[in-house]
């Protein structure tokens, strides 16, 4: 097995993974949980998403602190909103005027300071971010409304041309990504395979004339794709496969394709609000489209861009200036000493980074119409750098596991009262206490394992018992946890910690025996005021310390890859030369 | 000239708090190469601790002001220096061996934990100090109409003490020399016998130290604050610091004076609206220096080490 083949297999499975979440991410206001609230956090989380690749350019791929994205992105925001407001420009053909506004700011800012060290780059990013904000509540040159923020951004509204053989064009692009997909196999199994899925999905709209089905043959075109590119070695037995599922569902559709028909047409045209076809020159067809408040139409034109955006970085990241950021970040005086001109490089990073931030600011006023300098401030830009840093600099699933925790689940939480910590911490304690017994079994013997255990759980359960407060498992909890850790540098240090662990446990039974009534009660009282939003910095701040400590590349690290070439790739009797790695 | 004298009093004055927490920045930027995000809400906590002190002193030791300040101070001053060594401990010595962006990336996460723990602690409300506080201390009449208050002069003695203190610690005795070991190189020092990981804990304990005792006399001169004063404070003394020099004791202490003093004159003489650009001078003074002059007033060209 050569290298190559190695790096393709990778390349598939991640490819696969890719289609899928595409496909999720259509279906996802079609899910049955999902409410009108819900996908108004599908689209902001969208935006974040968007923000987030956006940064990883500069932080990730060229390794530059950024502490003032929300600047640039809040740039970007104002500027449409201003165009839109004062100019009646639409919104969307406000986005490169708002991605250059921001390109030129970032490319200003930073040109002075890119030379020095990265430390100053963070304090003056933070400092911009700074006087953006108190320059937009200062209403500067009396276009930013002030603290309040400027209201009434249009919302999208465009024709969208409706080209008769769109079908066509459809067919031709799913053949284009078919030989793309599999183009390893040999080109008359390829034409095979793609014929079959361009027959079986072309032919049953076709005779039956239901235009709607389209869009339903479009979905079983990408996964027949999918289906193909599952399978490395693409051969007849797979062309063979997707010619019985094309008949299968030819046949389907010639059954019931009218009334399948009737409800895609109805349901397409409720989702996005669609009014009758006009009538344009040259004989050509327009719908007309207009954005309100529903937020299903946003979370499509968002999804438009994250896949607009995640296509721009990957093709970035192989270009000729993505591999210069990537040896700028690795050993900048080695990449200087290989003919990169760094600052030249850094400050692309910079400018491309801010100005893609700028679109989603365009993004932003267009969703919700009414932009104000709190949206932009400092903890935006620290909520930014976390879905990068906490998700894995530089890698593309990280930012999207980042959004989640981030934004999607402080959104969800944001009226979820901890009860919970309460009522159902039984199952935690006894996890607590395998938990411990588990640790220490492996050090010594199980008796002593099975006392220590004994010890903290005793601590841990007798006081609620004693005194019949639930909340008090709580404080038994952090009893037992300090138990473990005691426990576990008393045996590093050589010292039996079974008698200091029964001792800690009695004491602790007292002194909760007398106060343990107060305690309960304020314990329950803390427990029932918490509020997620009171804490939702202070817990974003701890996740940054302890991902800093235990996994400093994020959650999902980049996948350093190493660069193969594969001309030298193989040497003499099959033996392959290792390949330099990017470590 | 009047109004130029009293506003450069009252500068002076802000300035020695800019400078006392611009030592702490500066101290753990120069043994660690360490922005310490954290400080500024370390600050805001030897405010928080002194109201909560001062507002349980002050009726058992009524009439007797300074003394309740003189002991909030000490405590304040040994909780802060604790918080500031648990911090390095916990967040800050994991992470020495990590690279440049971790230890800032933990430094920013404590200090929003201590921002949320502050919120909690007084439910995001102003919080005021005691009413009627060193009220009698009498006010020194200078030329003119110009007078410098008691409690000023108070303070400015207490900073300028603190800071002489400093420097004459630092610069006089075996543990001073120390630190300064440290600061140019880990590995050497260690060498020499010298016990980094307690020189960098005894930094972490004294920078916090005076950004506490900065709180207090932040809180005694203004009277009130709130839990999101440790962000902005801090980030202006940060940027005090650079403008001294990075890593350089008298150049945070100068950086300090030139910011309060530059801060109160450009509000004072830059017209109608210039007070709601306050904030936003002491950022574009930082991007003034570093095109101008990066290593700072009295930091001298270093080469970047490779």
């Amino acid at each position: 097995m050569n290298v190559n083949s190695i790096a393709t297999d990778k390349r598939q499975l991640s490819r696969l993974g890719y289609a899928l979440l595409l496909i999720l991410a259509l279906a996802l206001p079609f899910l049955g949980f999902m409410d009108r609230s819900k996908m108004s956090v599908a689209v902001l989380a969208g935006i974040y998403v968007i923000l987030g690749l956006s940064l990883n350019i500069i932080v990730g791929y060229a390794g530059l602190f950024q502490l003032g994205h929300a600047a640039f992105y809040g740039l970007g925001a104002y500027t449409t909103a201003i165009l839109s407001i004062n100019y009646g420009v639409p919104v969307l053909l406000s986005i490169p005027i708002a991605a250059l506004i921001a390109g030129i700011a970032a490319i200003i800012i930073s040109k002075p300071i890119l030379h020095l060290r990265g430390d100053y780059l963070c304090i003056v990013t933070i400092a911009f971010g700074e006087i953006f904000r108190i320059a937009a509540v200062n209403n500067i040159f009396g276009i930013t409304g002030g603290s309040n923020g400027l209201f009434g951004t249009a919302r999208p509204e465009f024709l969208l041309p409706w080209i008769e053989p769109i079908p066509l064009i459809t067919l031709i692009a799913i053949l284009i990504v078919y030989a793309i997909t599999v183009r390893k196999s040999p080109l008359n199994v390829q034409l095979l395979g793609g014929a079959a899925i361009a027959l079986a999905y072309y032919l049953p709209p076709l005779i039956t004339g239901q235009e709607p089905l389209f869009v339903l043959s479009i979905v079983m075109g990408l996964l027949g794709l999918l289906v193909a590119s599952m399978t490395h070695n693409f051969s007849y037995r797979e062309a063979g496969a997707l010619w019985g599922i094309a008949v299968v569902f030819a046949l389907i559709m010639l059954i019931g394709g009218g009334n399948l028909a009737g409800a895609i047409d109805q349901g397409v045209r409720d989702t996005f609000k669609v009014g009758d076809p006009i009538e344009g020159p040259m004989g050509m067809t327009f719908v007309p489209v207009a954005f309100k408040r529903d937020p299903i139409p946003y979370y499509y034109l968002v999804l438009i861009f994250i896949i607009i955006t995640l296509v721009g970085m990957l093709r970035l990241q192989d270009s000729r200036l993505g591999r210069a950021w990537l040896y700028v970040r690795e050993d900048e005086l080695a990449a200087e000493a290989t003919g990169i001109d760094t600052t030249r490089v850094k400050l692309a990073a910079f400018a491309i980074g801010s100005a893609w931030a700028g679109v989603a600011g365009t993004l932003y006023a267009s969703r919700f119409t009414v932009v104000s300098p709190d949206s932009f401030d400092f903890l935006q830009s620290v909520i930014i750098f976390c879905i990068v840093v906490l998700g894995g600099s530089g890698s593309i699933p990280g930012i999207l596991v980042g959004t989640l925790g981030m934004v999607v689940l402080p959104e969800l939480l944001r009226d979820v009262a901890p009860t919970f910590l309460i009522e159902g911490i039984g199952p935690f304690a006894i996890l607590a206490l395998i938990l411990a017994f588990y640790i220490h079994s492996r050090r010594q013997h199980l008796t002593k394992a099975a006392l220590e255990a004994g010890a903290i759980a005793l601590a841990f359960i007798a006081p609620t018992l004693l005194t019949a407060q639930p909340s008090l498992y709580l404080a038994g909890i952090v009893a037992a946890l300090v138990g473990v850790w005691i426990a576990s540098e008393l045996n590093r240090r050589d010292i039996n910690p079974i008698p200091w662990l029964w001792g800690g446990a009695v004491i602790y039974i007292a002194l909760l025996t007398l106060a343990g009534q107060g305690l309960a009660q304020s314990l329950s009282d803390g427990i029932h005021n918490f509020r997620i939003t009171d804490w939702r910095d202070g817990l974003m701040g701890a996740a940054m310390v302890l991902m800093m400590i235990l996994r400093p590349a994020g959650l999902i690290p980049e996948r350093r890859r190493g660069i193969v070439f594969s001309a030298v790739a193989e040497v003499g009797e099959g033996e392959s030369v290792s390949t330099p790695q990017l470590a | 000239m009047e109004k130029f004298l009293q506003q450069l009093i009252n500068g002076l004055t802000i300035g020695g708090f800019y400078a006392l927490v611009a030592l702490g920045y500066t101290m753990v930027y120069g043994v660690l190469k360490l922005i310490n995000f954290a400080h500024g809400d370390m600050f805001m906590w030897g405010t928080l601790v002194g109201w909560a002190l001062l507002a349980a002193l002050v009726a058992p030791l009524a009439g007797m002001d300074l003394v309740a300040i003189l002991i909030t101070s000490v405590v304040v001053m040994g909780v802060i220096g604790a918080v500031g060594v648990t911090i390095e401990r916990v967040a800050y010595r994991p992470l020495r061996k990590a690279g440049r962006l971790s230890p800032v990336i933990s430094a920013l996460g404590a200090a929003f934990v201590l921002e949320a723990l502050a919120r909690n602690a007084t439910e995001a409300r102003v919080k005021v100090y005691p009413q009627n506080l060193l009220e009698n201390l009498p006010s020194i009449p200078l030329i003119g109409g110009v007078s410098l208050s008691g409690l000023q002069l108070l303070m400015l003695i207490t900073c300028v003490l603190l800071m002489v203190g400093l420097y004459a610690f630092v610069q006089r005795t075996r543990i001073g020399t120390a630190m300064r070991a440290v600061s140019l190189d880990h590995d050497v020092s260690r060498l020499m016998g010298i016990n980094v990981d307690q020189i960098i804990t005894l930094v972490f304990f004294i920078g916090p130290a005076l950004g506490g005792i900065g709180g207090v006399l932040v809180g005694l001169y203004y009277r009130s604050f709130d839990f999101t004063l440790g962000w902005i404070f801090g980030l202006k003394a940060f940027i005090a610091a650079i403008l001294g020099g990075i890593g350089n004791i008298p150049g945070a202490v100068l950086g300090g004076f030139v910011l309060g003093i530059v801060e109160t004159m450009a509000t004072a003489y830059g017209g109608a609206g210039a007070s709601a650009w306050k904030d936003a001078i002491a950022y574009i003074l930082l991007i003034i220096i570093l095109i101008a002059r990066p290593t700072g007033i009295l930091g001298e060209t270093v080469a970047e080490k490779v």
